[in-house]
């Protein structure tokens, strides 16, 4: 061989050999560069994750911190409305107005009394008309009526913010010892009240004068009575007839002294709240309907009315706490054990 | 300044406060009454403050009945009890009795008003008649139980100071104790009586509870024809409607202007007693 | 007839008249006290009303006493000193006469137009609401012309001598007043003071327009605070609760056993200074 053929040999078998030995190496090198990508790869991720990680750690550490935050937060407000249910109260309310609601009130009062001790409540009557003066003028802090208030009185008192807090009805009531008579329609209750009917005899029952009892001008059992019988606006009888109560009934200014009148008088007949009604009395059907809390919420008792408190304003926070407590479960309870009806009834 | 002047304008002051308490009574009275006080208010015959009618004809008439009749009730049974104290009674009698009599003067209306509607009034309407027992002849009954004990302490006052000179001249004379007693003592005392008697009335016209739990109260008075009747009265008329007038309102002023009649007749009352007093006085010095 | 034998008749009248009118209230009395008994008991006076007919009478009876307590407070010193003012150091003119006049007119305004002067100012005007300071303020309006006569009296039957000697002493007409002729003429003031918390013990009219509603079931806290009291109390349980409820006699009874000690202390006091001063 020549040297040219050597050369040329080595050149090729160099060739061969780099060849071989690149090719051999070339897989490791891009193993390696696979790997050192990878690797890096890795760590990148690993980097990231890392970040990531962190920052979900910073992100939770973040959201634990809100939840406690907001646990604190709960628990202060938390706080604050125990606090309002059961502040330490003190003070004094005085109420008047209607002698409907005020056996309602007289007892939520003593029960509201109970529950905060440093506060005082007195719950007078006077009428629905005097409820109505006393509390747009300042006399008291809760008025109390049985009967929505009129045009005239906003535009005297106009400050005055209402809440419902009962419902209720009239029932005509008679001395138990009355025999005879049981029902009475809308036009005998009316003929009757108005004087046009004089003698028990007429409905049914002995033969003897019939003694009727009214209420005072301001009352809101009178409105309701004279919205319903006498020149009705509503009510079966609406629009049917116009009477006036009789000059020559007797004016007793309260539920109670209606209902006294009744049970110690064998021959007179009175209107009085049916919260009143109880074993003195006897309550007379009315076109053929029992006076009863079932039949007023069924509407087959065709009288129902709405008691309300007011106050001149806004209620302060004494007087809402009260207003509250009517409203509550508690308070509904006391209007039901009473003989009203409930007002979410 | 000495002390005295001083401790003189203080007292001044304080001894006039009632009367500045009277003054601001009447001019309040006044100030919300005087804008319904006229002619018609006093003689109108129609109360009906949702027609916007104010006319106290009829309950001051009834008034004066409730009044008139419980004065002459009381009368028939105080004077001679009185004269009895004076003159007849034994010395230990006479002061147990004066002693009571002084006690039981103030007595608190709602219990007599008590016993009125319990007692009084069922048993007028059982046994003698009327609606239900409330009406003129309970509140008659009411009202004399309440002046009797007035009665009697003022007149026999009255009696006893009549001088005893008197008194013994007329029986030396030869006088029966009851001709001296009726032709010599109670002519005498007849101012004391008479002012005892105005004294009475005063009371009886401002009595308000008793009276307004048995007098009855209808819707819209009227004038009575019977003692059996329910009426109204003054009194009992501002205590029932006072609690729902609006302020300021024709019917607060009606009430108001009621409460004027009132305090005027009683005022005039007590004028003419104290006059009555001092002219005998005078006459008698 | 002779007259003697009419004087026979005439002196059974009396009789008869005398006694009619000495039992008829005393019956009362005693009809309340029977009723009433069975109402008594301990808890009847210690426990507040709870729908008016049940419970107690507590408040009541405490709010009575604060508001006697309370007018007389403020009726008896004015009543005093205007006694004091008119019999000693008043001029005799025009303004004294009139003084005069408004006093005595104070004595015979019918409770009821009090009630309405303190609703309408004292409640309406000073804003002082239904409350303990305004029934106690207008009782303390009423009683005072009471007190102011009861005083007067009181001081014009004190000898004269005892002023002259004193004044011949040398004191003022203030110390003569405050040292010698108030202590003698103490028992018929605290006589008419007391006359005039028996008044105020039982009025109704006036407290039932200014001080409460009658049904409180506290005792008051404060002044302006309303208050029950004893009269309101009955006057709501004998209209508006069944009849022959036995509050309302226990009630009276109260009111009558505090109201007759009230006027017999103020007898046997008159009687015992009497005794003691004047040696009758």
């Amino acid at each position: 061989m020549s040297s040219n053929s050597r050369l040329i040999a080595f050149i090729v078998i160099g060739l061969v050999v780099g060849a071989a030995v690149g090719y051999l190496s070339a897989g490791p090198i891009s193993y390696n560069q696979q790997i050192d990508s990878l690797t890096k790869q890795l760590a990148d991720a690993q980097g990231a994750t890392s970040t990531a990680l962190q920052k979900a750690q910073a992100d939770l550490a973040k959201a634990q911190a809100d939840l406690t935050a907001s646990q604190s937060q709960i628990k202060a407000l938390q706080d604050q409305i125990s606090a309002l249910q059961n502040p330490v109260l003190s003070g004094s309310i005085s109420i008047s107005g209607s002698t409907t609601v005020q056996p309602i009130s007289q007892e939520a009062a003593n029960e509201f009394m109970k529950l905060h001790n440093q506060v005082q409540v007195s719950v007078a009557g006077g009428g629905s008309g005097a409820g109505i003066k006393a509390a747009g003028s300042g006399q008291v802090d809760i008025g109390e009526s049985s009967r929505v208030i009129t045009e005239a009185e906003f535009l005297l008192y106009p400050n005055l913010v209402t809440t419902g807090i009962a419902k209720d009805s009239i029932a005509i009531v008679i001395n138990p010892t009355l025999t005879g008579v049981t029902d009475l329609s809308f036009e005998q209750v009316a003929k009757i009240f108005a004087g046009e009917i004089t003698n028990w005899k007429d409905v049914g029952g002995p033969d003897h004068a019939i003694n009727l009892y009214t209420r005072e001008a301001g009352s809101g059992t009178l409105s309701t009575f004279n919205e319903y019988f006498m020149t009705p606006t509503t009510g079966p009888a609406a629009k049917m007839w116009t009477r006036t109560i009789s000059a020559t009934a007797s004016v007793k200014p309260s539920n109670g002294e209606m209902r006294t009148a009744v049970s110690s008088d064998p021959y007179g007949i009175a209107y009085i709240s049916l919260g009143f009604v109880d074993s003195s009395v006897k309550s007379l059907k009315l076109a053929g309907v029992e006076a009863t809390i079932d039949n007023v919420n069924s509407g087959k008792y065709p009288l129902q009315r709405v008691l309300w408190v007011f106050t001149n304003g806004q209620p302060s926070a004494l007087e809402k706490a009260f207003i509250d407590y009517l409203l509550s479960p508690a308070g509904q309870k006391i209007v039901t054990d009473l003989g009203y009806i409930a007002i979410y009834s | 300044m000495s002390k005295g002047d001083w401790v003189g304008r203080i007292l001044f002051v304080c001894a006039s406060f009632s009367a500045l308490v009277v003054f601001l009574i009447t001019f309040y009275l006044l100030r919300e009454g005087i804008g319904v006080l006229n002619w018609d208010f006093l003689t109108g015959t129609i109360w009906n403050p949702s027609l916007d009618l104010y006319g106290i004809l009829p309950t001051l008439v009834s008034t004066l009945i409730v009044v008139g009749g419980a004065i002459v009730i009381a009368v028939a049974i105080a004077i001679p009890c009185a004269i009895f104290l004076a003159e007849y009674s034994p010395f230990w009698l006479r002061n147990i009795i004066k002693s009571a009599v002084e006690v039981i003067v103030g007595i608190p209306s709602v219990v007599i008003g008590l016993f009125g509607v319990i007692v009084i009034v069922p048993f007028i309407r059982d046994n003698i008649g009327g609606r239900n027992g409330e009406g003129i002849l309970a509140g008659w009954i009411i009202l004399a139980l309440m002046i009797i004990p007035n009665i009697i302490t003022i007149s026999e006052d009255a009696l006893r100071a009549v001088p005893s000179a008197y008194r013994e001249a007329s029986l030396a004379l030869g006088a029966t104790r009851w001709q001296t007693m009726r032709n010599v003592i109670l002519p005498n005392a007849s101012s004391g009586i008479r002012a005892s008697l105005i004294l009475g009335v005063g009371r009886a016209l401002g009595e308000t509870m008793a009276v307004l739990m048995v007098i009855g109260n209808p819707n819209i008075p009227f004038f009575p024809t019977s003692i059996l009747d329910q009426v109204r009265t003054l009194t009992s008329t501002i205590a029932i409607e006072f609690s729902y007038v609006t302020w300021g309102s024709p019917h607060q002023q009606a009430l108001y202007a009621m409460g004027v009649v009132l305090f005027f007749i009683i005022m005039v009352l007590n004028f003419v007693a104290t006059f009555v007093i001092r002219k005998k006085v005078i006459a008698g010095e | 007839m002779n007259e003697v034998t009419k004087e026979q008749y005439i002196k059974s009248l009396l009789y008869v008249a005398a006694g009619l009118s000495i039992i008829i209230l005393p019956v009362i009395v005693v009809w309340v006290a029977l009723n009433g008994a069975g109402a008594l008991s301990w808890d009847f006076l210690t426990q507040a009303p709870y729908r008016l007919v049940k419970g107690g009478i507590y408040p009541q009876i405490i709010g009575s006493i604060y508001l006697v307590a309370l007018s007389t407070l403020f009726g008896a010193p004015i009543g005093l000193i205007s006694a004091i003012y008119l019999s000693e150091y008043a001029p005799d003119n025009v303004i004294t006469q009139t003084v005069r006049f408004f006093t005595e007119t104070l004595a015979g305004v019918p409770s009821i137009v009090i009630g309405l002067f303190g609703l309408e100012f004292l409640v309406y005007e000073l804003h002082l609401k239904t409350s303990l300071l305004a029934g106690a303020l207008s009782l303390g309006i009423m009683m005072l012309p009471w007190t102011i006569r009861a005083s007067e009296e009181a001081i014009k039957v004190v000898p004269k001598e005892f002023k002259e000697a004193s004044l011949a002493l040398g004191a003022t007409k203030w110390q003569t007043m405050v040292r010698v002729v108030i202590p003698a003429a103490l028992p018929g003031i605290i006589t008419g003071i007391l006359l005039g918390m028996g008044k105020a013990i039982g009025e109704t009219a006036i407290v039932w327009l200014t001080a409460g509603s009658g049904s409180e079931g506290f005792v008051p806290a404060s002044l302006q605070a309303p208050t029950g009291s004893l009269p309101m109390y009955i006057y709501l349980v004998a209209t508006q609760a069944a009849a022959g409820s036995q509050h309302g006699y226990g009630a009276a009874l109260v009111l009558i056993a505090m109201f007759l000690s009230i006027s017999v202390s103020a007898l046997l006091l008159r009687n015992y200074f009497l005794r003691k001063l004047y040696g009758r």
